[in-house]
């Protein structure tokens, strides 16, 4: 116990004291105190300070380092040792505060922005997620227009039904098939044109030779435009599962298909596979017919 | 916005923006950067255009070693902006290289310290260069401010502490207190200055002709501000003006001390003025206490014994004087969330 005492009483002299060290190397040079304040400019307190260990007197650190630095200058000690002395004293002393002892608040390890920022982030592309798998099928340039209103679906006298409000009712006809009952023949989809008794319906025939046939059978909801040669819309709206639309126009017909996986063509009785260079994801915009 | 999302994700900086050497501080990694503020650029014939070609150390070394269609040059001068454009490249160029991530580059909140004397123009036109090269948001600081908090002196306190930072294009000498700026001047004149001298020294004395490079290198090896017991020697190779030929010769410390003296008079006599313009309570605190130095220019050998003579007042050496402006920068950085930009008077 007793020897643990001496060991420790030891190792307390043996402790680095920057100041002891350089008050003996000044004392060994034969160099007064005076003449050390004289080349530091300092007053006679403040070496005396340094030699005491008393750096707080010296205010800064910068300023005690420096002194430090210059004292083991003049007395030829390394320089390195010294300052290794102050750290070891030193510590935990660390600059000055800089905006004085007045601190509001400590900056807090939980930099509650990031996560803030992180959690908008994440939302952000969950919603972007969403979108996409949820994205319309429809890509539509027109602007938006009141939806128009389909063909009415009810049993005709004839084989034949006009088209909804708003489509040109001389060349569209639908498929009755559906509505007819089970029992009766299906009826081919003609193309029934408007049996107007007018002077023009001989040139209206001989017009039908140049005329395209076409025949769009829905699979599923998909969004159809059909214009023909002069821009008229042979067809506007969304057709639907089991529709089947007959269609006739001078060609070329442009058509634009929101969903092509829905629809599937027959042009002239022959089926029309969409070209890729026509698609652009589901939708596909081509011309049927035409130079 | 999106800048101001990303800014969560980024490291702030502070820069040290040199006319010599440009310092970057990352918030929590410390000094990231330290390359020459230099600038090699190609001129490109086909498209009527510049191409950088190389930026900091790689450039430097190109320094008076280019061919003609290659042009090693400093976009700053006397510690403002002389060529916007180039600066812009070359921040860009060190705020990608500090941020290090490639694919993930989130904007960043920048600091920059300003030598105090730069006008209104010089200052906004470091601002665009920091905006341009990708800054969230930029700050400005008053280099002397930087240096003395970066040094880790009392600006807090209500006593004066003057510090004088010795950078590559100006110095700066102020005295602080009560975290503002009593008293600053800048003047300019720094390490390309004393450069220069060595080069019309050696030019004028020996009619030998050598580059910023060499004379750059002979102020490091054997430079001195004061005479001292010691006398180095640097052998030296430049052309000789009247034979058109390389030659040798040595230079010694003594010849430099005496190539130096307009520059250091320059730099003293900035420092005297500041001791008179400042007010006598302050004065007398900075005398009680002495002088800092910080900047590439404090480790010019004996500068300090040289102030110290002139002055009467002790000069102290700051820890690692290079760093000081960008260090001091950083440390306001981490305050401006605290205690926002108002702090420090921070633009």
């Amino acid at each position: 116990m007793a020897d643990n005492a001496d060991d420790s009483g030891e190792q307390e002299v043996a402790e680095p004291k920057a100041g002891q060290r350089l008050a003996k190397a000044r004392r060994a040079n034969d160099i007064s105190m005076r003449d050390i304040a004289k080349e530091l400019h300092l007053d006679e307190v403040k070496v005396q300070a340094l030699e005491d260990n008393r750096f707080e007197v010296l205010g800064a650190p910068v300023f005690a380092k420096g002194y430090l630095r210059k004292y083991a200058e003049l007395v030829s000690v390394p320089i390195d040792d010294i300052l290794a002395d102050y750290y070891k004293m030193n510590r935990a002393s660390g600059p000055p505060p800089v905006v004085g002892p007045k601190r509001p608040k400590a900056v807090t390890e939980f930099a509650l922005g990031r996560w803030i920022a992180g959690i908008i982030i994440v939302i952000a592309l969950a919603a972007a997620t969403y979108w996409f798998v949820n994205r319309p099928v429809l890509v539509s340039a027109s602007p938006p227009t009141k939806p128009t209103q389909m063909p009415v679906r009810q049993p005709l006298p004839a084989n034949q039904e006009s088209a909804g409000a708003g489509l040109p009712a001389d060349n569209v006809t639908q498929d009755p098939a559906a509505d007819l009952p089970a029992s009766e023949p299906a009826i081919p989809a003609v193309t029934a044109r408007a049996t107007e008794p007018d002077a023009n319906s001989a040139a209206v025939d001989a017009a039908a030779d140049d005329e395209l046939q076409l025949q769009l059978r829905f699979t599923g909801d998909c969004w159809t435009e059909v214009t023909d040669v002069d821009g008229r819309r042979l067809f506007f709206g969304l057709g639907s599962d089991g529709r089947v639309v007959n269609l006739s126009g001078v060609p070329p017909l442009r058509l634009l298909l929101g969903n092509n996986d829905n629809v599937s063509l027959l042009v002239d009785g022959e089926p029309y596979a969409v070209r890729p260079a026509e698609l652009r994801g589901n939708t596909a915009r081509l011309t049927i017919g035409g130079p | 916005m999106f800048k101001t999302i990303m800014g969560y994700f980024s490291n702030d900086l502070s820069i040290d923006l040199g006319t010599a050497n440009t310092l970057i501080y990352s918030r929590g990694h410390g000094i990231v950067l330290d390359e020459p503020s230099v600038v090699a650029i190609q001129e490109d014939s086909g498209r009527g255009g510049r191409v950088v070609v190389a930026v900091g150390t790689e450039a430097k070394n190109m320094l008076g070693r280019t061919p003609g269609n290659i042009t090693a040059i400093r976009p700053l001068k006397d510690g403002v902006i002389a060529d916007f454009t180039v600066t812009e490249k070359m921040l860009q160029h060190f705020i990608r290289k500090a941020l290090g991530t490639r694919y993930f580059r989130p904007s960043p909140r920048v600091l920059i310290c300003v030598p105090y004397g730069s006008t209104q123009v010089e200052r906004r036109a470091i601002r665009e260069s920091a905006e341009g090269a990708g800054a969230r948001k930029v700050h400005l600081i008053p280099e002397p401010m930087a240096a003395a908090i970066g040094a880790g002196m009392p600006v807090h306190e209500a006593r004066g502490s003057m510090v004088l930072d010795i950078g590559g294009g100006t110095s700066e000498v102020a005295v602080i207190s009560l975290n503002g700026i009593v008293y600053a001047a800048s003047v300019r004149i720094g390490g390309d200055r004393f450069d220069e001298a060595i080069t019309n020294y050696v030019r004028r004395n020996y009619g030998i002709l050598i580059g910023e490079a060499t004379a750059e290198r002979i102020k490091h090896e054997i430079g001195s501000a004061f005479p001292g017991q010691e006398v180095r020697e640097c052998s030296v190779k430049g052309r000789n003006l009247s034979e058109g030929v390389p030659r040798s010769f040595t230079l010694n410390s003594n010849e430099i001390l005496e190539a130096l003296q307009e520059p250091l008079q320059g730099i003293v006599g900035a420092v005297k003025e500041a001791l008179e313009q400042t007010p006598p309570e302050l004065g007398s605190d900075v005398a009680d206490r002495g002088i800092v130095l910080t900047g590439g220019g404090a480790l010019l050998r004996d500068i300090d014994k040289l102030l110290m003579e002139e002055t009467g007042l002790p000069v102290v050496i700051a820890d690692d004087p290079l760093t000081c402006v960008a260090r001091g920068g950083g440390r306001v950085i981490e305050l401006i969330d605290e205690h926002g930009p108002a702090v420090f008077g921070l633009e």
